[in-house]
């Protein structure tokens, strides 16, 4: 091999092997962005103005750190927007990967049948670090503890949270998330329409102002 | 033994344990630039690693100082192979040092201040603790290697 080719070669292959990594990566990792059908029905747990013509739709998982994560900034933006937006929160669970995720969606479902769907789920995001190493059996003792503080019968709980309602609710939501092909927690969909997830509340409050400004037109 | 030049074995070792890191750390980079959640297994510490008040440094995303670092390592084997020049030796005896004591940092973050564990941030300390085994040989044979 001449000294230019063997530089040819050594240059291009590291570069061209750059570029295959990175190239290989974004499409195997990037977020295939996909339409939602489901719209928003009397089963959904709803907050904001529910007549709103902008519709934020969450679809995540109480076991994913993620989820948590991004909990904090949904709050902030779903309070700062309440009056502008409806924003309905459907479960994801991750099975696979996340051994309580079922169970916990159920929680919050079950939750929900007494009215107190938020409350439930503000606890599960605030103390997951606590019940998702658990076994299952030890995850419903401390459901069953969540439900006690937020004032909820915990006998009606128990009762509901492995009823086939509560179920089938759950699984309904799985669904509908996997016919619009969600590959990942949380999936955002602004009107119908899935958003790549904001970094920061900035990000996010942009999103839903320029969402809001275009149907103000 | 008189060594004038970095044996192959230990170029090679160094070309594969760079590259195997650039994949792992572009990994992490592009996941977090495009909010997808990573693959974790069962252990499931990844987010909160990555998710972790820890994860930016100096204002940039960790992992993007291991693609840069990897990437270094990788630029810079690949002109030492094409020139043989000795400075780069030096590089490549520096650049190793820097990775492993970063990689200590971080792994100390992980095990007790984070108390969750990332399995690409351990198989990049791993890597990086590898590379400076290879750097010993290279310090260890530092006076042959230059003269």
């Amino acid at each position: 091999m001449t000294s230019s080719g063997k530089k040819i070669f050594l240059y291009g292959g590291l570069l061209g092997g750059i570029a295959l990594v990175i190239g290989a990566i974004i499409a195997v990792t990037a977020p295939k962005l996909t339409v939602l059908t489901t719209q928003l029905s009397e089963s959904d747990h709803i907050v904001g103005s529910k007549e709103s013509k902008i519709i934020l739709i969450e679809y995540s998982d109480f076991q994913c750190p993620a989820c948590k994560q991004f909990s904090d900034v949904v709050k902030a933006v779903v309070s700062e927007f309440q009056s502008h937006i409806a924003f309905a929160y459907r479960y994801f669970p991750l099975r696979k990967i996340h051994k309580n995720s079922g169970i916990s969606a159920q929680a919050a479902e079950a939750a929900g049948l007494q009215g107190k769907f938020w409350e439930m789920h503000d606890v599960l995001f605030e103390k997951q670090e606590q019940w998702a190493a658990m076994p299952e059996s030890q995850a419903i003792e401390a459901f069953k503890g969540y439900a006690k503080d937020i004032g909820l019968d915990e006998q009606k709980f128990e009762k509901d949270l492995s009823s086939s309602n509560v179920i089938e609710k759950v699984a309904a939501d799985e669904k509908s998330a996997n016919k619009a092909k969600v590959g990942h927690t949380p999936t955002f969909f602004l009107n119908g329409k899935e958003i790549n997830n904001p970094k920061s509340l900035d990000e996010f409050r942009k999103v839903i102002r320029d969402e809001i400004e275009k149907n103000n037109k | 033994m008189s060594i004038q030049k970095i044996p192959n074995w230990i170029l090679a070792s160094i070309l594969i344990l760079a590259s195997l890191g650039f994949i792992d750390a572009t990994y992490l980079t592009i996941s977090h630039y495009v909010g997808a959640d990573l693959y974790c297994g069962v252990s499931g510490g990844c987010s909160t690693v990555t998710n972790s008040a820890y994860s930016t440094f100096m204002g940039m995303y960790v992992s993007v100082y291991g693609m840069l670092y990897y990437m270094s390592i990788l630029i810079s084997t690949v002109i030492y192979i094409d020139t043989k020049n000795k400075k780069i030796i030096k590089l490549l005896m520096i650049l190793p040092a820097i990775g492993f004591l970063f990689s200590l940092y971080l792994v100390y973050l992980q095990l007790f201040v984070i108390n969750a564990i990332c399995i690409y941030c351990m198989a990049s300390a791993s890597i990086s603790t590898l590379l400076l085994i290879i750097n010993m040989f290279l310090i260890q044979n530092y006076k042959k290697l230059i003269n």
